[in-house]
């Protein structure tokens, strides 16, 4: 062990690193879990819920006062958006401020959990988390056209409320795992169920595959292993919250995970296939990745399959007497036969009667093949040579040194779970993670949970709790939920429930000085954080109020076709459109060259694991407000809606654009300054008639508010 | 992306009242714990850089490294052994020496060998400082670009000029810290001047990109949806009504950086677009540049503009030539396209060079001139239709940097005999990232930022300053 000092905020503080050769009882995150009881005292008895009392505890112990809850108004804004990534119509907002029954804030929830934009928003969350990406980025740029099934499976797993168990297994080792035997009265409906459970297995182990990949690296071997340093790194990452990566060149240095641990992992999945292949005819690098066959129609699929092994079944039987050459010479089409295989066949059927009748049957037979219907195609892995790797010196692969059979991280998992000869070890790999004795696969997911609605983690640090992290603010908080989660079925939606009927999620976000001046940073949650909307909430917010925006569900944006690249070639072109109405969800996410608004509105880059987006405040955000066409259109869309309703007052027309953009009317004063501004406004447009510089002024002040701070934040 | 810097800033309420400009030295002394970067770690030699990437790899041994072996052994072996990674060549392909088809004369007073694909940057030598000893380590041209821009190949990483622009800040309120002029979409994108986990203020400014007239490129969305006039009316709104939202918590530092960060914009809408006209600029200075003629004008205006750029207080200026899609990459058609790419840029580049000097801006401004690698000693073969070649060389290589603090009318290292190899004061990729931040007044291994629970710099645990250059 030796000490180091990190410089933080400006303060000396020493910390204690844990060298690779510490013992990892020493750091809070390979503890196990332990469910200490909730610390209710007097002053937190009242309290509805344990989050709140473990919360209320901390704050006891500085002497702090939360602030007041919030009103409903900013309620139904805040938990709309934060769960569906969409302002509130103003419908819902009148039906929830409406609702004065007990457990309206209960239904609301319900509500938000089970509209399918629940599954868009969150899915997206776990994208960053994945470097989910339409294209392979690195050095030369070809578009993944069949990643979005792996964005599809995601958006579904989270509105199905998918166990994560289940999700953390499907990602990994989906192809590995049992599916159920059909018995003998199994009917249709249960060939399709499987079938589904078989692709959408399949499907989610695109996780491993949609990586950067320099396709184009000249050393094969080093591609690969660049591959399955991408693999090792991003479970390491987004499960473990372990930077794995740092042991492929040398022992970390602050974690106690060793060279051998890094390559005993690298051999699973060295001994998975995720490339169709690494090099071309001349041994250069030149990867292509691997892609499989998948029902678009599962139905059709599933009649096909029972078809097509009767088929086989008949043929089979028919062709058990045949002799090999007459069977060579019939499986044979007619106009490719040649003379001597007719002759063989002629000889045969004109011997004898029956066997005349059986070659007539079998050609039959073989026209009537059952048609296949039309299949996708879908990025997956599959096992294949399996072989354990030495360690390789300094990370490179020409200084080979020990043997190092596939393994889990020694100081995580000592003892050793035999990886037999005949597979990876993906599947064991995968059972481990979400096993009772590993302790940070729940504790890091309830962390990013606890991160996506409150602003920050319990854990500063998402995608690292090793030594160099900061200790969680409230560990017991912490273990209590990671408990409570995996306990509880491992059901996120539960865990969104219980977050979300926290008092603590309620609080306002007013200021407070006494407070700030003991935790500036909110750690302690005396108040609520405000946020900046991120990039899609952005884009959708905006067609949403303007009425345009297309719910459609899944699918591809991309016309591109397989492997090509995303620019042309000859004139640097890009090929991606972004110019549609759909969930910014269903944007292309190209590497190397992330959609403009995404980019300027702080979208986490694509190649890495990024569990916690920046927010930054730049001046192409404003230009983007006030210049761009999405923009402008979409201000016209909606001066036009609120102005075309016929008879209805300025006021209430004003009422409602502010309902809809902001989910709130605005007050008198603010109803002076708007007024004022239409008639400012239009009486110095030069061109028009009265009408038309009426409309103007509309749209420019529809605009103006699209350009408030209001609309681009959540209270 | 230039900014207000004020959003770092916010999230530490104690340092609200810090009323400091937007300035490098400033912002780095703000951020203090987001940034190692408290200031300068040394008087820099210089203050601000213009890159000139010349995309594709152009042939050193046909430029600024002369060998003679090459005309006497033309056609013979190469007696030596090749790297073990080559990019194009297989077996006993590419392994015959290929004279260089251009003649090497001494220029200046310092004598220093250019061949005649660049008679006017030639005339420029006395004021350069020749690197032959260059090297990398990726022969395909995704990886060696990245490896160039980025300190890596494989994984994502802030970009030079990001790094450039974290440590020093821009000079100028309203601009950019980093521009990068006509970028390649190819090759690792963005990547090549991105930020990755640096926060996204540090990136590169891209105007237009590699492929599309330069005349055309433009910054997104700065091009005003309305008249002034009723932009300033509708901001005056905005203002007012954001100012009375503000007021619920006027704590909040966010909020506020956002009123500011709207006039800045607004300012901007003139601003820059009246940067990138350079009609401003005198019939003299704009022939000087070439924008009078086809083959020069587009590379010409990016020269201009750099210098334009620089002139305001931008930190880091890359412009990119690549002239059609094979740019400097000849694997073929040697004798045709090195020829016309030298063309596109010899006389703008030598502008720029003279320009600078006479504005007396050359001595605090860093130019460095160079490809992602350079090109082999052996000659591709090809057939007739398409004319002989040379393959990639990542293993040996030649930039050259003017002003800046370098040892102007030098050269410094040497390639083997054949050009193939740096043997002598080799400069490893990390090693002129260490020496460009270090005549910027950075320290390499001092200039860090902690992610994601480590703390990285563009150098990684690699880099030798090459003081030897340094005047």
């Amino acid at each position: 062990m030796h000490f180091g000092h990190l410089i933080l905020a400006g303060l000396l503080i020493p910390i204690t690193v844990l060298g690779p050769a510490a013992a990892a009882d020493q750091h809070w995150a390979f503890q196990p879990i332990v469910r200490k009881p909730i610390p209710v005292s007097l002053s937190t008895v009242h309290l509805l819920s344990p989050i709140d009392v473990f919360i209320r505890a901390r704050l006891d112990a500085r002497g702090m006062e939360p602030v007041p809850s919030a009103d409903r108004q900013t309620l139904i804004r805040r938990v709309t958006f934060d769960l569906t990534g969409l302002p509130p119509t103003p419908a819902e907002i009148e039906a929830f401020l409406a609702d004065t029954r007990q457990g309206a804030w209960e239904r609301v929830i319900d509500r938000l959990l089970a509209s399918p934009a629940y599954g868009e928003r969150w899915a997206r969350h776990w994208l960053d988390v994945v470097r989910y990406a339409d294209s392979n980025g690195l050095d030369e740029n070809r578009a993944y056209i069949q990643a979005f099934r792996y964005r599809d499976y995601v958006i579904n797993a989270f509105n199905d409320d998918m166990p994560f168990d289940q999700f953390v297994h499907e990602q990994i080792a989906g192809d590995l795992l049992p599916l159920v035997q059909l018995s003998e009265t199994a009917d249709q409906q249960d060939r399709i169920q499987r079938l589904a459970e078989k692709t959408r297995r399949h499907i989610a182990t695109g996780f491993l595959v949609l990586g950067p990949k320099g396709l184009r690296e000249v050393d094969g071997t080093k591609m690969e292993l660049d591959i399955i340093d991408d693999q090792v790194a991003t479970i390491g990452n987004a499960f473990l919250a372990l930077t794995l990566e740092c042991a492929r060149c040398h022992d970390h240095k602050f974690d106690p995970i060793s060279t051998e641990d890094y390559y005993a992992l690298a051999g699973i999945f060295k001994s998975t296939r995720t490339m169709e292949r690494i090099f071309n005819k001349r041994g250069k690098g030149d990867g292509f990745w691997l892609e499989v066959e998948v029902p678009l129609d599962l139905s059709a699929t599933t009649d096909w399959e029972t078809e097509h092994y009767k088929h086989a079944t008949l043929v089979r039987k028919l062709t058990a007497g045949l002799p090999p050459t007459v069977l060579e010479a019939a499986n044979i089409a007619e106009q490719d036969r040649t003379d001597q295989q007719n002759q063989v066949l002629t000889d045969f059927s004109q011997a004898d009667l029956k066997q005349g009748h059986m070659l007539d049957q079998l050609q039959k037979l073989q026209g009537a093949s059952p048609k296949k219907p039309a299949m996708g195609r879908a990025m997956v892995v599959t096992d294949g040579k399996i072989v354990d790797l030495r360690v390789m010196l300094r990370g490179s692969h020409l200084n080979q040194g020990d043997h190092v059979p596939r393994r889990f991280p020694r100081a995580l998992s000592p003892q050793t779970t035999k990886m037999g000869p005949g597979n990876s070890g993906r599947l064991e790999l995968a059972r481990w993670l979400t096993s009772a004795d590993n302790p940070l696969t729940s504790r890091v997911f309830v962390n990013r949970i606890w991160q996506w609605h409150f602003g920050r983690g319990l854990v500063e640090t998402p995608d690292n709790f090793g030594s160099l992290s900061g200790p969680p603010t409230h560990p017991r908080l912490l273990d209590w939920l990671a408990d409570e989660f995996r306990s509880g079925g491992w059901s996120t939606k539960r865990l969104h429930r219980l977050l979300l009927c926290s008092a603590t999620y309620r609080r306002g976000n007013g200021y407070e000085p006494r407070s700030a001046k003991v935790d500036v940073e909110n750690e302690l949650l005396w108040r609520f954080r405000r946020r900046r909307l991120e990039a899609e909430e952005v884009r959708d917010s905006l067609l949403a109020v303007a009425g345009t925006l297309d719910h459609a569900m899944h699918g591809s944006l991309l016309s591109l076709k397989a492997r090509d690249y995303v620019d042309d070639a000859e004139t640097g072109r890009h090929l991606v459109s972004y110019d549609n109405s759909r969930r910014s969800v269903y944007q292309p996410v190209i590497r190397n060259k992330v959609y403009n608004l995404f980019q300027t509105f702080d979208f986490p880059n694509p190649s890495m694991v990024n569990g916690r987006r920046s927010s930054t405040t730049v001046s192409p955000q404003v230009l983007l407000m006030m210049n761009s066409p999405l923009v402008i259109g979409c201000a016209e869309k909606m001066a036009e809606q609120v102005t075309q309703l016929p008879n209805r007052a300025m006021s209430e027309r004003l009422n409602d654009m502010y309902l809809t953009v902001l989910g709130r009317f605005p007050d008198d004063l603010e109803k002076v300054a708007l007024l004022a501004y239409l008639d400012r406004y239009a009486s110095r447009v030069a061109a028009g008639t009265k009408l038309q510089r009426r409309q103007a002024a509309w749209n420019s002040l529809a605009q103006s508010v699209l350009m408030l701070n209001e609309f681009l934040y959540v209270d | 992306m230039w900014t207000n810097h004020q959003n770092l800033v916010s999230r530490r309420d104690v340092l609200r009242q810090a009323n400091i400009g937007f300035g490098g030295l400033a912002l780095a002394t703000i951020l203090g714990g987001e940034s190692a970067a408290t200031t300068v770690h040394h008087a820099p030699r210089a203050k601000r850089m213009i890159f000139l990437f010349m995309k594709g790899g152009p042939s050193q041994v046909d430029t600024f490294d002369p060998k003679p072996r090459l005309t006497q052994d033309h056609g013979k072996k190469l007696p030596i052994d090749r790297p073990r990674l080559l990019f194009h060549s297989v077996g006993e392909q590419n392994t015959k020496l290929l004279a260089s088809p251009w003649k090497f004369r001494q220029y200046g007073e310092s004598g220093i060998p250019v061949s005649e694909l660049f008679p006017r940057i030639a005339t420029c030598v006395d004021d350069l400082c020749v690197i032959r000893s260059l090297h990398g380590s990726n022969p395909a041209h995704g990886g060696a670009t990245l490896k160039l821009h980025t300190g890596s190949d494989t994984l994502i990483r802030p970009s030079m000029g990001s790094w450039i622009s974290y440590g020093l800040g821009s000079e100028n309120n309203e601009l950019p810290a980093f521009v990068t002029v006509s970028p390649t979409p190819f090759h690792g994108g963005v990547n090549n001047y991105g930020s990755a986990f640096l926060p996204a203020i540090y990136q590169g400014t891209p105007v237009g990109r590699g492929g599309l007239p330069v005349q055309q490129a433009q910054i997104a969305h700065i091009t005003p949806a309305a008249s002034p006039s009723q932009q300033r009316m509708q901001l005056d709104l905005v203002h007012r009504l954001n100012q009375q939202h503000h007021q619920r918590d006027p704590a909040d530092t966010d909020l506020e950086a956002r009123i500011r960060t709207m006039e800045l914009a607004f300012r901007m809408q003139s601003s820059l677009p009246e940067l990138q006209n350079v009609q401003s600029e005198s019939r003299k200075t704009q022939q000087a540049y070439g924008l009078d003629q086809p083959t020069t004008q587009d590379f010409g205006y990016q020269c201009l503009l750099a210098r334009r750029l620089i002139e305001q207080g931008v930190r880091l200026v890359q412009v990119t030539h690549q002239s059609g899609p094979s740019h400097w990459d000849q694997h073929a058609n040697l004798l045709d396209r090195h020829p016309q790419n030298a063309r596109e840029v010899d006389q703008p580049i030598a502008a720029l060079l003279k320009d600078l000097k006479q504005r007396g801006l050359l001595d605090d401004t860093l130019v460095l001139w160079g490809g992602e690698f350079g090109r082999t000693p052996t000659v591709e073969e090809r057939d007739s239709s398409q004319g002989n070649g040379r393959d990639h060389n990542p293993d040996g290589f030649t930039m050259w940097m003017a002003g800046g603090g370098v040892k102007a009318g030098s050269i410094y290292g040497a390639t083997d005999e054949f050009g193939y190899f740096a043997v002598e004061n080799k400069m490893h990729i990390h090693d002129l990232h260490a020496t460009i931040l270090h005549l910027l007044g950075l320290d390499h291994k001092r200039l860090t930022y902690r992610f994601g629970g480590r703390d990285f710099r563009l150098t990684d645990v690699h880099g030798e300053v090459a003081t030897g250059i340094f005047a």
